[in-house]
């Protein structure tokens, strides 16, 4: 039996996507493919994966290989963002267990949100006074302003987490 | 190889692990093994620290078997030099530890 989702998370959010999915795993729905806003469930092992989300900087087909090598599939992607999933082993699954890589992910993350916010402000103002584009210009700085949102929520994440680090290197 | 600066426990135990091949899920296991499973080394970050040990020079990708795509590793001459330095660098650590502390005497 299969079923469909549709669900908006916020990239900022990712982690909370994930606490979702591993949810789901829980109530024996395992993920088979996700895109925009959409995921597709079977039903399977209550438990069976822990999933996981990365978001790639560049296509690195040697990565995937190596991935599959430790017993870690990808069972969807959308965009750069890639969907993770693991047989549950009875330990966390983690994509990185050191800070640095942790930080790192975030950095890119930050720099999505930043690019949404640069390519939106400049047409979102210069727009604004065009009574033909108003409309548009208002989306423009909607996605400016979203972009902008998460930006800085995840520096504030990003900087406590950057905090930890110098005392235990 | 006039690099003093301490290793991170992962890299250590990467080149540790890598005085005889292995591939990646088997390095893995093998960190985990040295440290009673206290050092769980995560895939995007083994990947990451595997392809900086092979720019350093420390440790090279031996050549794929045939119709298998799992990549083996090796630890370098130069890899075995960085090892050795930590080691001196550690010995000098507990060292005085101990001395200072009066834990058990060297």
């Amino acid at each position: 039996m299969k079923k469909i989702i549709h669900r908006t998370f916020f990239v900022w959010n990712f982690e909370k996507e994930i606490d979702w999915l591993n949810d789901m795993s829980r109530q024996g729905w395992q993920l088979c493919r996700a895109g925009f806003f959409v995921y597709e469930f079977e039903q399977g092992e209550p438990g069976e994966y822990q999933y996981q989300l990365q978001l790639l900087r560049k296509a690195d087909p040697d990565y995937l290989a190596f991935l599959e090598e430790t017993g870690i599939q990808v069972v969807g992607r959308c965009l750069n963002w890639i969907y993770l999933k693991k047989k549950s082993d009875g330990q966390p699954f983690e994509i990185f267990s050191d800070l640095e890589g942790v930080l790192r992910h975030l950095d890119g993350v930050m720099a999505l949100c930043g690019v949404v916010m640069a390519v939106n402000v400049l047409p979102g103002f210069a727009n604004l006074a065009n009574s033909h584009l108003q409309q548009l210009s208002w989306l423009n700085l909607a996605l400016a302003a979203v972009g902008a949102f998460g930006f800085f929520k995840l520096y504030f994440r990003r900087r406590a987490l950057a905090a930890r680090k110098d005392l235990h290197r | 190889m006039n690099e003093h600066i301490a290793l991170t426990e992962a890299f250590y135990y990467i080149l540790l692990s890598l005085y005889e091949p292995l591939h990646g899920y088997g390095i893995m296991q093998k960190a985990e093994e040295f440290s009673d499973g206290r050092v769980r080394l995560a895939a995007g970050t083994l990947y990451g620290a595997l392809n900086t040990l092979q720019d350093k020079g420390w440790i090279e990708a031996l050549p794929c078997a045939p119709g298998s795509r799992k990549k083996e590793y090796r630890i370098t001459a130069a890899g075995r030099a960085a090892v050795e330095n930590e080691l001196a660098r550690l010995k000098e650590l507990v060292k005085n530890g101990e001395q200072v502390t009066g834990g058990n005497p060297v």
